[in-house]
């Protein structure tokens, strides 16, 4: 154990020489955490420690740490593996080869993409932990809170990427000047290229599809700009329907999505069933025209994020075989029906506003 | 080399036959004559110049005036009941009789008129009356009669009932088992008034001559059971049985096991239930270590307050033992294991808060464990050999230096000490295997620090194929596990309530299976139906 450096973050980016890359390793400094109860110890100097090497390939990188390294880096416990938005740009199917490969990686640690350089977002101050990689594994962990940001897996990185239809998706990281590290968008990839970025919403658009937005606020909209109205998600489904009529590829999804009135800035008096019902119809809105403008963004990079290939290949087994190879075609013009069944349950400890009329 | 083993052979032949001499002598024992003066001269030869030994001649108060003489040894007998039950009637009572004849046509006649206690018998031979004197009884030689009377005077200092040392108990009786094989006998016979309860008793030791018991209660005892102890004790041939764990070491099954396949224990109440069940006990004079054969090795887990209780508890902390037992064995090998070859199967912060407490740790991990390990045997094996008062100081000084002098100096890491610390408790929670353990927890921490997990999990099934292969009596080791004995699970992993513990263990006994009645749960009447 004292022979090892727990490498926490993996950071990938291009090295100045061209054709090379050049690997960031964020590993604990076991020696500076002082044991608890020994007293003392601590200060502003958090137990981490930024190795950088580069090399041909990442392999090579790795083995160069052991020339100043008296540790071996550990990868089991590494959190994060994150590539420089260059490398990305220009793919990054070179540089995960080895994480696909090597029995020290797990498979469950997050794959994300970074706002410029990954060494950067490693040189970040994350709040309340040490390391970088667990800071944000922690808030990808929690992603549901807000379900605008979205947990991508290395595992679930290359099934994407094996995928002959679905696009990879990557979490954004990005780190401002006071250092703050912080999770934004998320970067849509062709095949193994970064061509473009989703925002926050966007981002949620995607996750309604994937059935994986269990929670979250969404924010009303009124006529009255200044009201406002929260609701709390707290489940969702989603059904994706294939179709195939006319010669024409069609889906629709239809999006079951059940919800707490969290919080509202207006006087208005919500106890009755037919406002109520218009909360539920404001709700679906809002997850409709989410889901839509994600599908926009998709058709416009040409990227089938949300894996509606896959689910014609299901449906349609034997007309796939002919669609597969041209599926680039067909995307963009791929017709989309969003049906929102939203269900507003309950209105939490309080039932009127509180509000003066 | 070849001559050498030849000689060795030989001298082996030698000793067999020298014990099987010595066997024939034992057969050839003298009679006892009918002249007083020569058998007395015959037992000082036998019996020496010892100052405890008391011969006491006299006269019958009969007219005849026939000599007569006692022989017995002080500080075994009772002094009370020799000179008021025995002397002092056949000196002076015997007066008053109006017998013109001699008194006794035969010595007999004298427990019949004068002898006043209850346990006589006649011998005929020298040796057994030297061997009856030798445990305290009195022998009663009278001239013109050949034998003599052995009559029933011993009584000797011995320790009280007291609360067993070793199985101490919350709720349930608090007496234990004495050193006096009578007074045990007593305890059994107390807790199970049943015709049907044996004791058997044999002398073993050539020197020592110990008196053993076997006790069993007829009907109920595993068939051939009994026969086998007896075969197998009557193999011991040697001179000095002290303790039953003399006679444990003899007679076990599996005598290179780590593992006991004979139970012993201190407890009247245990043995009671162990009997109840189809076993049998083996009760050794001169300790109140009982042995019950045959032995389970779930039994290991039971104790009797699990049944005084009710069983809810009583199952969590059976549990809780077999848990304890398996983190007394395991627990130094995982930490190994862990910290020098699996550092990824800690979670990450585990992993960082470890690595970082074995840092400037001068050893590596199995050497730093092996060495507190080490450290802890010697301290317990100190504080139990002291006295009291000089054991708590060892243990303030071991708890000092090992506990906190080793931590600070960096000698050792501090999650080492609490995995020694979890080791040594668990392993008193289960103490009939504590010896097992200790044992099995040295050759898995071995494999651990050479191979890892695969070497604690090779280990494991190592010792789960030795414990399949063990039987105790007959008996699978690991019954009712392997071989499954449904029936029998109401009594292992989880106490069931005693209403449903209908039968009897069938992997030790068929006889007379049903030990209770169906239905016998307890269901007061609805207040609503009464009347």
């Amino acid at each position: 154990m004292e022979t090892l450096a727990f490498v926490t973050t993996i950071g990938i980016d291009k090295a100045e020489e061209p054709g090379k890359v050049e690997l960031t390793l964020q590993t604990v400094d076991t020696t500076k955490i002082s044991p608890p109860g020994s007293g003392g110890g601590g200060g502003d100097d958090k137990p981490v420690l930024n190795l950088k090497k580069t090399g041909n390939t990442v392999f090579e990188a790795i083995r160069k740490f052991n020339y100043e390294s008296s540790r071996r880096p550990f990868f089991p416990h590494s959190q994060a593996l994150i590539y420089g938005e260059e490398i990305a740009r220009e793919g990054v199917g070179k540089y995960i080869d080895f994480f696909e490969r090597d029995p020290e990686i797990r498979r469950n640690i997050y794959v994300l993409v970074a706002k410029g350089e990954a060494s950067k977002i490693l040189e970040g101050q994350p709040p309340l932990e040490y390391t970088v990689g667990v800071s944000i594994n922690r808030v990808l962990d929690k992603y549901s809170t807000t379900s605008q940001i979205i947990p991508i897996t290395l595992h679930d990185f290359l099934g994407r990427l094996l995928s002959k239809t679905t696009a990879p998706v990557a979490p954004i990281v990005l780190v401002n000047k006071e250092k703050n590290i912080t999770l934004a968008g998320t970067a849509v990839f062709k095949e193994d290229k970064m061509i473009g970025e989703l925002t926050p919403r966007e981002t949620r658009g995607l996750l309604w599809v994937l059935n994986k937005a269990k929670g979250g606020i969404i924010t009303l909209e009124l006529p009255n700009p200044n009201e406002k109205i929260s609701i709390e998600v707290i489940n969702s489904q989603c059904k994706i329907i294939p179709e195939i009529k006319d010669n024409k590829l069609k889906i629709t999804v239809e999006i079951r999505e059940e919800g707490n009135l969290g919080e509202q800035n207006t006087p208005e008096d919500f106890s009755n069933e037919k406002s109520w019902d218009s909360l539920n119809k404001l709700t679906a809105g809002v997850i409709r025209s989410e889901v839509l403008a994600a599908f926009k963004k998709a058709q416009e990079f040409n990227a089938d994020i949300f894996g509606f290939g896959e689910a014609f290949h299901r449906k349609y087994p034997a007309v796939w075989r002919e669609i597969e190879d041209d599926w680039d075609n067909y995307f963009p013009f791929l017709e989309l029906t969003v049906k929102v069944e939203s269900t507003i349950r309950e209105s939490g400890l309080a039932i009127k506003s509180a509000m003066p009329k | 080399m070849f001559s050498f083993l030849a000689k060795k052979l030989k001298f082996l032949q030698l000793l067999k036959k020298n014990l099987s001499q010595d066997q024939e002598e034992q057969n050839k024992s003298p009679q006892l004559t009918a002249n007083l003066k020569t058998n007395l001269q015959m037992i000082k030869n036998i019996l020496g110049n010892s100052d405890d030994i008391i011969i006491r001649p006299f006269v019958l108060g009969t007219k005849d005036q026939q000599e007569a003489a006692l022989i017995m040894i002080d500080g075994l007998i009772d002094k009370a009941s020799v000179h008021d039950f025995i002397i002092k009637p056949l000196m002076l009572e015997s007066r008053s009789l109006n017998d013109n004849d001699s008194l006794a046509d035969s010595i007999e006649e004298l427990t019949e008129t004068l002898v006043c206690i209850a346990e006589v018998k006649k011998v005929k031979t020298l040796d057994e009356l030297v061997n009856d004197c030798l445990k305290g009884d009195t022998a009663l030689l009278v001239n013109g009669h050949p034998g003599a009377l052995i009559i029933n005077t011993r009584g000797w200092k011995s320790r009280g009932i007291e609360q067993p040392q070793t199985e101490v108990s919350v709720r349930g009786p608090r007496e234990g088992f004495t050193e006096t094989l009578r007074v045990n006998t007593a305890l059994i016979r107390r807790k199970i008034r049943d015709p049907d309860l044996t004791f058997e008793t044999m002398t073993i030791g050539k020197r020592s001559k110990t008196d053993v018991t076997i006790v069993y209660l007829k009907g109920v005892v595993r068939p051939g059971l009994v026969e086998e102890i007896k075969k197998r004790l009557k193999k011991i041939n040697t001179d000095l049985i002290l303790e039953s764990g003399y006679i444990e070491q003899f007679i076990e099954d599996a005598p290179f096991s780590p593992f006991s396949t004979i139970g012993n224990t201190e407890r009247p109440d245990t043995v009671a239930a162990k009997i109840m069940e189809g076993r049998a006990a083996i009760l050794v004079d001169g300790t109140p270590m009982v042995l019950t054969v045959p032995l389970l090795f779930i039994e290991s887990f039971q104790t009797m307050e699990d049944y005084y209780s009710r069983p809810y508890y009583a199952s969590v902390v059976r549990l809780l033992r077999m848990l304890s037992f398996f983190i007394s064995i395991m627990a130094p090998a995982t930490y190994v294991a862990l910290t020098t070859f699996h550092q990824e199967l800690l979670p990450t912060p585990l992993a960082l808060s470890m690595a970082s407490a074995r840092e400037g740790v001068p050893f590596p991990a199995f050497l730093e464990a092996f060495l507190l390990g080490l450290a802890f045997e010697i301290l317990r094996e100190a504080g139990i050999r002291l006295p009291q008062a000089v054991g708590t100081a060892i243990s303030i000084v071991g708890a000092l230096v090992i506990g906190e002098a080793a931590v600070s100096a960096g000698l050792v890491s501090a999650p080492l000490i609490i995995v020694v610390a979890i080791t040594a408790i668990s392993s008193f929670a289960v103490i009939p295997q504590s010896d097992a353990s200790a044992f099995i927890r040295f050759i898995l921490f071995l494999l651990a620090s050479t191979l890892g997990i695969f070497g604690i999990s090779v280990g494991l099934l190592g010792i789960l194929i030795h414990l399949a292969t063990l039987k105790s009596f007959g008996v699978p080791y690991l019954a009712p596990f392997a071989p499954l004995k449904p029936a029998d699970l109401k009594d292992t992993l989880i106490r069931f309530p005693l209403w449903l513990m209908i039968t009897r263990p069938s992997s030790i006994t068929k006889k007379d299976p049903q030990r209770e009645k169906w239905g016998l749960m307890p269901r007061p009447q609805d207040d609503n139906n009464k009347g």
